[in-house]
């Protein structure tokens, strides 16, 4: 069963990690280095304003929008999922860690549909440099996405026997996620609404 | 059994349901943009996108990625990061 | 302690130096690495001008004009490059080594070397080579001299699949080694790799641009992340050695 430990005051004021070390140095990584991606992003549209301004036009807000919202709802599910296991309902931990995994799913083919009307109608990764960046990015963060489908699915198995749950798989699979979630914010945010 | 401050069902639930409320409200002040019809910029429309974003990001880290509950340190990191962030795309944008 | 406290406790375990001599042989391959990795640092950034690699644009005098420039640095760089470029191999082979002492079977030890092996080829020498045939007969026709300019610097930043396929088999040994020989942060870095190769992708596609050989995202970034991992790889291997039972038997 997983369980809280009950901090001493002591570890109350220290604070505790979703998680372990390990996941939190790949998780503060990550956004550094896609900080980098996104100031790069920002360079390179301060130089083209008006390329970038007219190509994103062409990004149906719709789509972001919604693919937003899909992947904000599952972060919700994952983080309910976390809860649902440390006061160890497994069974319900892993529907809800499996509604969390449908939604990036719905993530997953959301894109596809819009990347395949995009390069329908000629807006490929050559089209200019607005669309680099946004195949590039949009592919990057797609990656993400399909590897924490993977770590859904491992944190998922993990909680089958509850006396062997090692929490840290299910913590740390809950820390990628959430950091998967808030990097498409940024995208979104940077690629389609920022004019 | 412990709680975290950030580990409640109603904590979640209401900061998933401000996260929706705030990319409705990002998208409907660009889509206000668009419909104006002018291939312009314009900065306190990007000003105010990028402040909601920042918003939701830091729910994102503060509730769901429990770092209200973490050590000091990560704290600092995270909103450090953001801070850092934003402030290089704001310069970026209005350079 | 919890699992996870024990796992990047175990890695800060101090080395101890008495015992390093029965490991000996091991804190001599360890030694390669830092000095081959630093020979490399010096031969492409300071003698053959690959990192940072000049600009796919340049035009075809402008290239001429390149190798004319750094020609004899860029024969020294490479001559010493052929002399040293085995090393690389001792220090893959030890990192393998290490992963043989993992609860994960062989194969990723042996896919670690094989990917490595393969990589090496264009992904090092072919640069070098390429190098050395521009620079050997200046007078040569000037399109062929382009095209060993093309062929070095695409090989050298595109060659990433062998590396991708490198850092999967690490990243995956890593995370299902019950022995933790390394700890599991440096799993999760193989990840960043995973992804800067993937970044490194559409240099065959841009010449200009983040995204091309010499991109602020394809070369620079990808190299920054690759210092960082590369470093703690060293560190970490270090550390895995001191931490190694000198009577261990490790399974052939």
């Amino acid at each position: 069963m997983l369980q809280d430990v009950a901090p001493s005051p002591a570890t109350a004021r220290a604070g505790r990690l979703l998680g372990d070390l390990n996941v939190w140095i790949f998780v503060l990584g990550d956004l550094v280095f896609f900080g980098a991606y996104f100031v790069i992003f920002m360079v390179y549209r301060h130089q083209e304003t008006a390329v970038f301004l007219a190509s994103q036009r062409h990004l149906s807000l719709i789509a972001g929008a919604l693919n937003t919202m899909v992947l904000l709802t599952s972060s919700r599910f994952v983080a309910l999922a976390v809860q649902a296991a440390r006061r160890g309902e497994s069974e319900r931990a892993r529907r809800l860690i499996s509604y969390g995994g449908l939604f990036g799913v719905a993530f997953v083919a959301i894109k596809a549909f819009e990347w395949a009307h995009e390069i329908g109608h000629g807006f490929t990764l050559v089209r200019n440099d607005f669309f680099m960046f946004y195949f590039m990015l949009t592919g990057v963060h797609l990656f993400h996405v399909l590897l924490g489908l993977v770590i859904l699915v491992v944190a998922n198995r993990e909680l089958r026997s509850p006396e062997r749950c090692r929490s840290w798989i299910v913590e740390s699979g809950a820390a990628y996620w959430h950091m998967v979630d808030l990097l498409w914010v940024v995208i979104f945010a940077l690629l389609y609404l920022v004019r | 059994m412990n709680r975290l401050r950030s580990s409640s069902g109603s904590r979640v639930n209401a900061i998933w349901v401000l996260t929706l409320v705030l990319t409705l409200g990002s998208v409907l002040l660009a889509s206000h943009h668009n419909s104006s019809g002018r291939l312009t910029t314009s900065t306190a429309e990007a000003m105010a996108v990028l402040a909601l974003a920042a918003v939701k990001v830091l729910c994102i880290i503060w509730n769901f990625m429990e770092v209200r509950d973490a050590p000091r340190w990560l704290r600092h990191w995270t909103i450090g990061w953001v801070g850092g962030l934003w402030l290089t795309i704001v310069v970026v944008y209005l350079y | 302690m919890t699992h996870a406290q024990t796992d990047t406790a175990s890695a800060d375990q101090p080395v101890t130096v008495g015992a390093g001599r029965e490991k000996l042989d091991l804190w001599i391959c360890w030694w390669v690495l830092p000095v081959f990795y630093t020979f490399f640092g010096l031969i492409f950034v300071l003698l053959a001008h690959v990192m940072p690699p000049p600009s796919p644009e340049l035009s075809v005098s402008q290239i001429l004009a390149f190798f004319h420039a750094h020609g004899t640095t860029i024969k020294v760089g490479f001559a010493l490059l052929m002399g040293v470029i085995g090393l690389g191999s001792i220090s893959n082979g030890l990192v393998a080594y290490q992963m043989k002492r993992m609860s994960v079977r062989p194969v990723f030890a042996y896919g670690y070397i094989a990917t490595l092996a393969v990589g090496a080829i264009p992904g090092c020498l072919f640069c070098a080579i390429f190098f050395l045939v521009a620079v050997f007969r200046p007078d040569r026709n000037p399109h062929l001299i382009a095209l060993s300019y093309d062929t070095a610097l695409l090989t050298f930043v595109g060659s990433l699949g062998c590396f991708l396929a490198n850092y999967c088999v690490f990243t995956l040994a890593v995370l299902l080694d019950k022995n933790r020989v390394f700890p599991r942060w440096l799993g999760y870095m193989g990840v960043w790799q995973i992804i800067t190769e993937l970044l490194a992708a559409p240099v065959f596609i841009f010449k200009k641009g983040p995204f091309a050989w010499n991109g602020a995202i394809a070369f620079y970034e990808g190299t920054v992340i690759f210092v960082v991992f590369l470093t703690c790889l060293i560190l970490q291997v270090r550390k895995a050695i001191g931490n190694q039972p000198a009577d261990e038997l490790v399974p052939d």
